[in-house]
C-alpha cells in the first residue's frame, strides 16, 4: 500500500482503521516485514485499539484467523 | 531560591543526590544523506524510538512519559539543569556531525504531500512546556518517504509566541532525500534550504500552535509530521577517536534548563550515512 492509501484508511471510519490494523497484523503473520511507513501507521493504530490493562481486568478471547487456525489472546 | 548561585551549590547538589545519570545509544536503521538533518528520535536504541504516531493532523503532546533521554523525575519547585552531556560515535562514517539537543513539545502527524488542498490541524491541546511558544521552532520530519523526483514547496499557517494567529511561514522547499526521519527542509546543498527549522515570518520569536499546512503546487508521495521543538543545546562530534563533552555551566557560560516532563532527544547533521552507526552518550542532570 502507498502512503496515501494508508492515510486514506487512517482518516476513514473506525472500521476502516480496524481493517487496516488487521491487514498489517496479517502481513506480519504471513512472515512479511512491515515497511518503515507501515510501522508508523501500526504505532498509531496500536494507540487507538490496544490498551494495556491491569491483570485484574485481563480477559481471554479466541479468534479464528485466515486458514482456520484458532488464535487465543489475553 | 531555585537554581544555583555559584558552582559550589551545584557541587553540593550532586553530593546531596540531586542528580541523575543516564547513558544512551541511538543506531539509525535508515540510510541517511550527507548534509541533511536527521531526527534521532525515530531511530532504534535506548531510549526506544517514537514514530509521531497519532490521529492525522491532531495536535499531540510529547512528554517524558513517551520516552526520550531520561533526565530524572519531576523536581518542581526546584529547577533542573543539564550538568554534563557526552556523545561519541562508533564509526568515523557520518562525521563531523553537529548535534542539537531539543525538547520535543508537540507534533501534528501525517501531513500529506499528495494534495494541494489546505490541511487544517486540530488543536485540542496546547504546548506542554514553553507555553508562550517563545523560542519554539517547527521541524518537518519525513514519516513516509517522498520519491525524490519532485521538490514540493509548502507554507505553514501558525500562531506566533505573541499570540498572533494567521502568521505564514516562508515558502519551504522539500529535499530530494527520502529517508524516514530526515528533516524535509534541510538539504544544505540546495540553495532553497533553510536548515532544520521552518523559516518563520519576519519578527516572530517562536510558535505557539499550527493551524494548517499547504503545498501550493507540486505534489509528491510521502507523508511528514510537523514537530514543535525547543532547541536547548548544540555541539558537534568531530571525530571517532574523541568523544565530545559539554558541561554547560563551564563550557557554555551558563546553565541549560530542563523542565519537568521534558521529552529530550536529538537531531543531527551527518556527513554521510548513519545506517547501523551507533551514537553513544551520557546525560547528567542536576537540580536545586
Amino acid at each position: 500500500m502507498t502512503a496515501q492509501e494508508l492515510l486514506k484508511k487512517m482518516k476513514g471510519t473506525q472500521a476502516d482503521r480496524q481493517a487496516l490494523m488487521q491487514a498489517l497484523i496479517q502481513k506480519t503473520m504471513d512472515g512479511e516485514a512491515l515497511s518503515e511507513t507501515e510501522v508508523v501507521f501500526m504505532e498509531a493504530l496500536k494507540k487507538e485499539f490496544i490498551q494495556v490493562r491491569p491483570v485484574s481486568q485481563v480477559v481471554e478471547m479466541t479468534a479464528t484467523v485466515a486458514g482456520g487456525a484458532t488464535m487465543r489472546a489475553r | 531560591m531555585a537554581g544555583f548561585a555559584n558552582l559550589g551549590e551545584c557541587v553540593d547538589a550532586i553530593d546531596s543526590g540531586r542528580s541523575t545519570y543516564y547513558s544512551f545509544r541511538k543506531t539509525p536503521a535508515v540510510v541517511t544523506t550527507a548534509s541533511v538533518w536527521f531526527d534521532m528520535s525515530m531511530s532504534p536504541g535506548n531510549p526506544a524510538p517514537q514514530y509521531y504516531a497519532a490521529a492525522p493532523l491532531l495536535a499531540t503532546q510529547l512528554t517524558q512519559a513517551d520516552g526520550g533521554l531520561n533526565h530524572g523525575g519531576n523536581v518542581s519547585p526546584l529547577s533542573k539543569f543539564v550538568h554534563r552531556f557526552l556523545a561519541l560515535s562508533a564509526s568515523a562514517t557520518g562525521l563531523p556531525m553537529p548535534i542539537m539537543l531539543c525538547d520535543y513539545l508537540m507534533y501534528y502527524p501525517f501531513c500529506d504531500t499528495g494534495t494541494n488542498d489546505e490541511q487544517p490541524m486540530t488543536n485540542s491541546v496546547t504546548l506542554p512546556r514553553y507555553a508562550s511558544g517563545e523560542g519554539v521552532q517547527i521541524m518537518a520530519v519525513s514519516v513516509a518517504p517522498n520519491s525524490g523526483l519532485a521538490q514540493p514547496t509548502f507554507t505553514v499557517n501558525y500562531t506566533n509566541s505573541a499570540g498572533d494567529a494567521g502568521r505564514i511561514s516562508r515558502t519551504m522547499t522539500m529535499n530530494t532525500a527520502t529517508a524516514n526521519g530526515s528533516i524535509l527542509t534541510s538539504d544544505t546543498t540546495g540553495v532553497t534550504s533553510v536548515g532544520p527549522f521552518v523559516g518563520l515570518a519576519d519578527g516572530d520569536k517562536g510558535v505557539r500552535s499550527i493551524q494548517s499546512v499547504t503545498l501550493p503546487s507540486v505534489t509528491e508521495v510521502g507523508l511528514f509530521a510537523l514537530v514543535l521543538v525547543r532547541p536547548i543545546m548544540t555541539f558537534a562530534l568531530l571525530e571517532q577517536t574523541a568523544p565530545t563533552e559539554v558541561e554547560p555551566i563551564r563550557t557554555l557560560g551558563g546553565p541549560v534548563r530542563v523542565y519537568d516532563g521534558a521529552y529530550l532527544n536529538m537531531i543531527a547533521l551527518p556527513a554521510g550515512s548513519l545506517s547501523g552507526v551507533g551514537i553513544f552518550g551520557e546525560l547528567t542532570t542536576v537540580w536545586n
